[in-house]
């Protein structure tokens, strides 16, 4: 409950937070293409059809980070992410086109014993291509989740933390939906390095 | 009860997370043959995630050549479309050194030499021919200048079409399904790969299916 106040600690300032994270996914989306009886037609020459994720990509966010409590904060950020959609199948791995990824997310950080961090988020993530493939009519908008975990450190006065993080959200693209497919879930998940300058404990 | 509403819901949220987005299968009647006419038949497709580059020889009259430039952006476009998975890219190139694939009007000079393996069509035909160092290989048109080239596959427009609205851009579609490696006719009147009178304007759902199983066919011979 005393999260949902966002009283900010007395004497304390919002601050600059800024990370830097690379990230990849898991199957975006995948073409189940081969029916039993296709299969029987043609024979084992028939693969088992594409699928394809987004690729290990740089991200960068910045926001605010408000105190609460001691030991616990809210962030507010707005990230970017630049990627590739790559495509695997029988064939091979390939890159299919550029890809963009951009999240706004509300986020709590609890500090637990000595560096520790656990931190837990929701916003929204779109994703920005070329007007070709599966982003030729674009991509939905979508709410995710974020869980992350790793340990915060005070480097020069400044407040560093290293975090392995993860992000759940549905994806779709109303091209998927026209050619017959359906939205599904993803992971997104990498490390990431924040600093909020000024922000030592 | 309020606690539990959030693990709750992260939990579903989770389990949305297993299924990944989907494409469901195709129907086998969805799917016409495309495979080549010999026997057995035989996979004709260019390795995935090519980029298959015509070189399009509209020949000196402006307005014939800038016809047939604009029926293969369109043609292009519409193929391309259904690539979803960056399996094949049909593009333009002016470098015919580079080009993988001539377009042309028939009864004009042709920039590479036909002598070995010649068209046989009326309205627009699409030319290839079986290598004679291995049946896994197509072979390769020599330019008709001299010099090295890569063309192994020649599409031929009756320049006579153009009076037809419309009738080109139609062809020229039609036979850039024949170059990403349909090597058939649909049966189907309303598949843009239909062996008779053309009236789909775009590839059909049929068609769609088509180049995307073949894409995922074990190639069994490479342009």
């Amino acid at each position: 409950m005393s999260l949902l106040l966002v009283v900010p600690v007395a004497g304390q300032r919002p601050r600059l937070d800024v990370r830097a994270a690379v990230l990849t996914s898991s199957t975006l989306v995948e073409d189940l293409l081969a029916t039993p009886a296709l299969k029987t037609r043609l024979g084992s020459g028939l693969g088992s059809g594409p699928r394809a994720h987004a690729a290990l990509g740089p991200e960068l966010s910045a926001g605010v980070l408000l105190p609460l409590r001691p030991g616990i904060s809210l962030s507010g950020l707005l990230g970017w992410q630049l990627t590739k959609l790559q495509a695997e199948d029988d064939s091979g791995t390939r890159e299919v086109q550029d890809l963009s990824v951009l999240h706004g997310l509300l986020a709590v950080d609890y500090s637990l014993r000595g560096p520790l961090v656990v931190s837990a988020g929701f916003g929204m993530l779109g994703y920005r291509s070329e007007a070709e493939g599966l982003f030729a009519s674009g991509a939905d908008l979508a709410p995710l989740v974020r869980i992350g975990a790793g340990g915060s450190w005070p480097v020069a006065g400044q407040s560093l933390t290293v975090r392995a993080i993860a992000d759940v959200h549905r994806f779709g693209t109303p091209l998927l939906r026209s050619a017959g497919g359906a939205g599904g879930g993803v992971l997104r998940y990498g490390l990431q390095v924040g600093i909020v300058p000024g922000g030592a404990r | 009860m309020r606690a539990r509403r959030g693990p709750a819901w992260l939990a579903l949220a989770l389990l949305g997370a297993c299924d990944s987005a989907a494409l469901a299968p195709r129907p086998s009647a969805d799917v016409y043959e495309f495979r080549l006419p010999t026997q057995p038949p035989l996979v004709l497709r260019w390795p995935s995630g090519s980029t298959i580059r015509v070189y399009v020889a509209g020949g000196d009259v402006a307005s014939e050549a800038a016809a047939l430039a604009a029926a293969f952006e369109q043609g292009a476009a519409a193929w391309n479309r259904y690539a979803l998975f960056g399996e094949y890219r049909l593009a333009s190139t002016a470098d015919l050194g580079q080009a993988d694939v001539v377009l042309r009007w028939s009864g004009q000079a042709s920039p590479v030499d036909l002598s070995q393996c010649q068209p046989a069509g009326t309205r627009a035909v699409t030319t290839f021919c079986l290598g004679t160092g291995g049946a896994d290989r197509l072979l390769v048109f020599p330019r008709a200048a001299g010099g090295a080239s890569r063309v192994t596959m020649v599409v031929t427009i009756l320049p006579s079409q153009l009076t037809i609205a419309g009738r080109v851009p139609l062809l020229v579609k039609h036979e850039l399904g024949h170059v990403l490696g349909i090597a058939r006719h649909s049966d189907e009147p309303l598949d843009l790969m239909y062996g008779g009178e053309l009236t789909a304007s775009l590839p059909s759902r049929r068609d769609q299916a088509t180049v995307q199983v073949l894409y995922q066919m074990q190639p069994e011979v490479l342009p």
